[in-house]
């Protein structure tokens, strides 16, 4: 792995502190249409429409946002799969989608992914072992043939699997034993930094723990920077240092863990964050559920703030003007909305929130 | 969605337990053998394999056939054209005076060798196409899109009679090539479709965002999972070949005397078959019996391998 030792033949002479990641203005339009007679710039989906994030070495960072707002795209943008419509993603300071074929090969080699779904991610012609080996073969200069096999039946360990599941195909283990092997897979070119779209949302509730568990103590032995992607606050809670909450193709609010979960100052965030469910059962009567309505198409998205649709602060200044995602006076992390709501623990209890005046 | 149990703060994580949820019901075998267990239940199956054996049998060793069930000496006498069964050729005579039963199993060859040689390049040929078009898209799908149509709206018989006359001396290799220029389109659409259900599977998706080249996804990840729906109907082909050759043949185009085959045998049996009937009835029975011995076959293994189109 390259970490450590500077590269004296590295364009990009490391700055103090260069984030792993760093992504700027990314948006993600998909044509509308489509077929012969498609006219330029009739229409486009806007699954990610102006999204800046930084990641930083050894850090977790939690994307949330409902489904549909762009996740999944961002995500695999990120990895290179898919060009993006604008901005750039800069991995260790290279941009991504400037490099020629075998830097972009390299670069491969220290971001890795795990997908949401394990059941359709791992090929069910093969087997778990080949499936584990399957990064190393594609990069075979990092590990010569002959100690591959030592070193699948090492990552099976290390995701709590036995390795002579080795020979077994997928649809012969459980879902999070799937879903091991799909982390056991990303991580065996010893990636810096890992990609976790949703990684226990297709699970049952019963092993979301476990793997939320693993993937926590894997990035703290192995010092990953880490990604994490969810629908909810609750799965994210404990495992990021930052989160930023996306909403129809943008970042909406940004900040540490603490900031985000103290003091949500925008209303999308402080929805989300009332539909954690509370461990505490005298608690649990207080939670209003503020999130109404669907999420509005990001083929044809509202005006001024998208939010304003499903907003109960909205005001009219909402629906012409876009709120910048800033800093704004009487905060202390950036958000996307021009009335932010007010420092406030525990989240609203009255029920009758109702439009603000 | 309603949130897992909290992992606990961070920092004092457990080493990861195995994992509670349910262990996999009873394990679903791997598709061909579940496919393999569904034939081996139906005696339809074991009734077409041994057909096929025996056909394959005489077109391996005729001579062994010659010597167990005729008193043939390899003679052909003009003196016995024509002549019905008798005790030591139970198959009669054909047009020369040869024996009949030496005759309808040589004939067995050219129509199993075709049947093969037609199907594997035929199969060849739409999965190399199919993987192509299927997975590149763009230009090269829609020019291989449009020569699959081209080859599609060709009529089989009056195509390979066409091409077939116009090189009047042609043996079997070339007849298997017209065969399967005019037999690669259907598979090869099967296949396309295959191709594109699979390629965008979340498998390959994480071949390709490790770096995988296409070649790798193509051969490792997408063919394996794309295949098996074109070699079912390939199967299901078989037959289909077979009775197109000895149609060809039938009707003079194909092979020519001195070659033997069913076709050709029935050919000549046309003009006869009123008085001396059994000139139809052997290579007619023989032809009929490994055409639908393939069909039946074809039919049994798409059934268990896709319950869905039965
Ligand atoms: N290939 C595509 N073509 C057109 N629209 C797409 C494509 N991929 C995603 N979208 C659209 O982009 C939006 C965001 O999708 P996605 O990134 O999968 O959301 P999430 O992962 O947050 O659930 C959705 O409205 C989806 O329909
Ligand atoms: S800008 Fe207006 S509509 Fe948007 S979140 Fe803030 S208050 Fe609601
Ligand atoms: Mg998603």
């Amino acid at each position: 792995m390259s970490t450590g030792a500077p590269d004296p033949t590295d364009p990009n002479p490391p700055e103090p502190d260069r984030p792993v990641l760093r992504v700027r203005g990314l948006a993600k339009h998909y044509p509308t249409g489509g077929g012969p007679f498609r006219r330029r710039g009739t229409g486009a989906v806007r699954a990610v429409d102006g999204v800046d994030l930084e990641l930083h070495r050894g850090e977790t960072l939690g994307l949330v946002g409902e489904s549909g707002c762009g996740k999944s795209t961002l995500a695999s943008v990120l990895m290179g799969a898919e060009r993006p419509s604008a901005g750039t993603v800069e991995v260790d300071g290279q941009d991504l989608f400037a490099l020629d074929r075998r830097q972009l090969r390299a670069v491969r080699r220290r971001m890795q992914m795990v997908l949401q779904d394990p059941y359709s991610s791992l090929d069910p012609r093969m087997t778990i072992g080949r499936i584990v080996a399957e990064p190393l073969a594609i990069h075979p200069e990092v590990l010569p043939r002959e100690r591959r096999p030592a070193k699948v039946a090492e990552l099976l360990r290390l995701v709590g699997l036995d390795p002579a599941h080795a020979d077994r195909y997928p649809h012969q283990l459980s879902g999070g034993q799937r879903q091991r092997v799909g982390i056991a897979r990303a991580l065996a070119l010893g990636p810096e930094l890992l990609l976790c779209d949703e990684p226990v949302s297709a699970l049952d509730v019963s092993v979301q723990a476990q793997v939320l568990n693993l993937l926590a103590d894997l990035r703290e032995r192995l010092g990953l920077a880490c990604l994490f992607i969810a629908h909810d606050l609750a799965v994210v809670q404990y495992l990021c240092d930052r989160i930023a909450v996306m909403y129809l193709g943008r970042i909406v609010e940004t900040g540490t863990r603490e900031q985000v979960y103290g003091s949500p100052y925008h209303p999308y965030t402080r929805a989300l964050l009332a539909a954690v469910p509370v461990p505490d059962p005298t608690l649990r009567g207080a939670q209003v559920a503020l999130l109404e309505g669907d999420l509005p198409s990001p083929a044809d998205p509202p005006s001024g703030c998208r939010f304003r649709t499903r907003c109960p602060q909205a005001q009219q200044r909402c629906a012409q003007e876009e709120p910048a995602l800033t800093v704004r006076p009487g905060t202390d992390h950036p958000t996307a909305c021009h009335f932010p709501l007010p420092a406030q623990v525990p989240p609203p209890r009255d029920p009758a929130t109702g439009k603000a005046p | 969605m309603t949130s897992p149990h909290p992992p606990g703060p961070t920092g004092d994580l457990l080493l990861p337990a195995a994992d509670t949820d349910a262990p996999p019901q009873a394990p679903p075998a791997s598709l061909s053998r579940d496919a393999w267990q569904q034939l081996r239940a139906r005696p339809v199956v074991w009734a077409c394999l041994a057909v096929i054996a025996l056909i394959g049998l005489t077109a391996a060793a005729p001579g062994l056939f010659t010597a167990l069930f005729t008193d043939d000496d390899g003679r052909c006498e003009l003196a016995r054209s024509k002549l019905g069964p008798t005790t030591g050729h139970p198959f009669g005579y054909d047009l020369q005076g040869c024996d009949y039963l030496a005759q309808v199993v040589r004939g067995s060859r050219p129509s199993l060798l075709a049947g093969v040689a037609v199907t594997a390049g035929a199969l060849l040929v739409s999965v190399v196409l199919g993987l192509l078009a299927g997975f590149y898209g763009g230009w090269v799908d829609s020019l291989l899109s449009r020569a699959t149509e081209v080859a599609f709206g060709l009529p089989f018989v009056l195509g390979a009679t066409v091409i077939l006359v116009a090189f009047p001396r042609h043996g079997l290799g070339a007849m298997t090539l017209v065969l399967v220029a005019l037999g690669w389109s259907t598979m090869t659409r099967v296949m396309r479709s295959q191709v594109i259900a699979v390629k965008d599977a979340d498998y390959v998706r994480a071949a390709r965002m490790t770096g995988a080249r296409p070649s790798r996804l193509m051969l490792r990840h997408v063919l394996p999972n794309a295949v098996t729906p074109v070699v079912v109907v390939a199967m299901l082909n078989v037959g289909n070949v077979i009775s197109g050759e000895a149609t060809l043949d039938f009707l003079g185009v194909g092979l020519q005397y001195p070659a033997v085959s069913w076709g050709l045998q029935l050919n000549t049996a046309q003009s006869y078959f009123l008085d001396h009937p059994h000139l139809l009835a052997f290579p007619a029975l023989f032809l009929s019996a490994t055409v639908l011995s393939f069909i039946l076959l074809g039919d049994a293994v798409r059934d268990a391998y896709d319950p869905k189109l039965r």
